[in-house]
């Protein structure tokens, strides 16, 4: 019978899931990852351009389709 | 007493930090038994030492930093050792790097700090906005910020890993407990950055104050800091128009340049479709290390 974790498992993950595909900067810079050095650096005294490289921004939403994914097969097995 | 407001603010949230952090060892001990405490407090420490040891280490060597020349750079050299016999302070060590921005920044502690600056900002700014500038930087070693901001993201991968494994370890291992692991202690560690990043933006004022005092006015490092805002505009409108150059010719082409245009603009769009503010959107404040600029510049020339 299905419980709370499955329902959570399912509903956090697709909710990480499209946190890292729409906002991938976002999440990484929310991420313990990225060191108070790195997160500081950009322009001086903002955090403008201090943007990830296409490969790091690519690679979240790599992250964030494998939740999705491992969501919905938790979702299936679960409720199918 | 200096600072008074900004010092409730940061109390309140180093208490909620606190918080955060005691929840999770006393949630470790219910969970594995009072045996954990003593792992706890010596994992949190070794964990925070790491980080502190290898993220300054990272800082310097990303940005190819070398010792300032004295010989060169002699001016720069006096007003530090000025400042830090006004401040009771170890001279920093100065470094310099080409960042390919005006910036600079501090890592480190009192008495074992380095400040590295960037030669685009030495060729930027006029003495008075560049000292303004390294009085900033001195600030924030002096009041022990980059401890703080190193302390603040070691409780919040500590709190993450202990919400992991408690999920991890009171469900049957199955691949829902697993991953529900993994997804909650990424929304816990989110959670608690977002107050570390607010006690970032409220110590970045206090730098700011500080600065104010040793330089004797604000307005030296307001106008820095226009100038180094102004010149970045222009310089993301100049790269701006030069992409949107190239978009067209790959579209002509392949198409790819619009396209990655669009993807580096997804969390810009994110953040307007938030709650604005007039400049920024609420999703990018929350996740900002710095305050606006204007109200910097504001609270400077007040």
């Amino acid at each position: 019978m299905p419980g709370v974790r499955e329902l959570l498992a399912v509903v956090l993950g697709v909710l990480l899931g499209i946190v890292l595909i729409v906002a991938p900067q976002t999440a990484l810079r929310l991420s313990v990852f990225v060191g108070p050095n790195r997160r500081r650096r950009g322009d001086y005294g903002t955090d403008k351009h201090n943007s990830l490289s296409d490969q790091w921004t690519w690679l979240i939403r790599g992250l964030g389709v494998v939740c999705l994914a491992i969501a919905l097969i938790i979702a299936y097995q679960t409720y199918a | 007493m200096q600072h008074f407001g900004l010092k409730i603010r940061m109390a309140v949230v180093g208490a909620l930090l606190a918080g955060f952090y005691l929840v999770a060892v006393a949630a470790a001990m219910v969970a594995f038994g009072e045996g954990i405490l003593p792992i706890a407090i010596v994992g949190s420490i070794l964990l925070i030492g790491i980080q502190y040891k290898v993220g300054k280490w990272a800082a310097l060597r990303s940005v190819g930093a070398e010792d300032l020349p004295e010989t060169q750079y002699a001016e720069i050299h006096q007003f530090v050792e000025r400042v830090c016999r006004e401040k009771n302070m170890k001279k920093p060590s100065l470094k310099i790097a080409s960042m390919g921005v005006p910036n600079a920044f501090a890592v480190g502690r009192r008495g074992n700090g380095t400040v590295v600056i960037s030669q685009e900002l030495i060729q930027l700014l006029d003495r008075s906005e560049f000292e303004g500038v390294i009085a900033h930087e001195l600030a924030h070693i002096d009041n022990r910020d980059v401890i703080t901001m190193q302390l603040g993201q070691g409780i919040a991968s500590i709190v993450a890993i202990v919400a992991q494994y408690i999920v991890l370890f009171t469900g049957e291992n199955d691949l829902a407990d697993f991953f529900l692991a993994v997804v909650v202690g990424n929304i816990v560690q989110f959670v608690v950055i977002i107050f570390v990043l607010a006690i970032s933006r409220y110590r970045e004022y206090v730098a700011d104050a500080d600065a104010k005092d040793v330089i004797g006015q604000g307005e030296p490092l307001a106008r820095a800091l226009e100038k180094i805002h102004q010149g970045n505009q222009q310089a993301q409108q100049s790269a701006g128009r030069a992409q949107r150059g190239r978009g067209s010719a790959n579209r002509r082409g392949r198409g790819q340049g619009s396209q990655r245009s669009r993807d580096a603009n997804v969390d810009q769009q994110v953040s307007a479709l938030c709650i604005s503010s007039s400049d920024r959107g609420f999703l990018q404040q929350i996740v900002s290390t710095h305050p606006p600029m204007e109200k910097r510049i504001q609270r400077l020339r007040s």
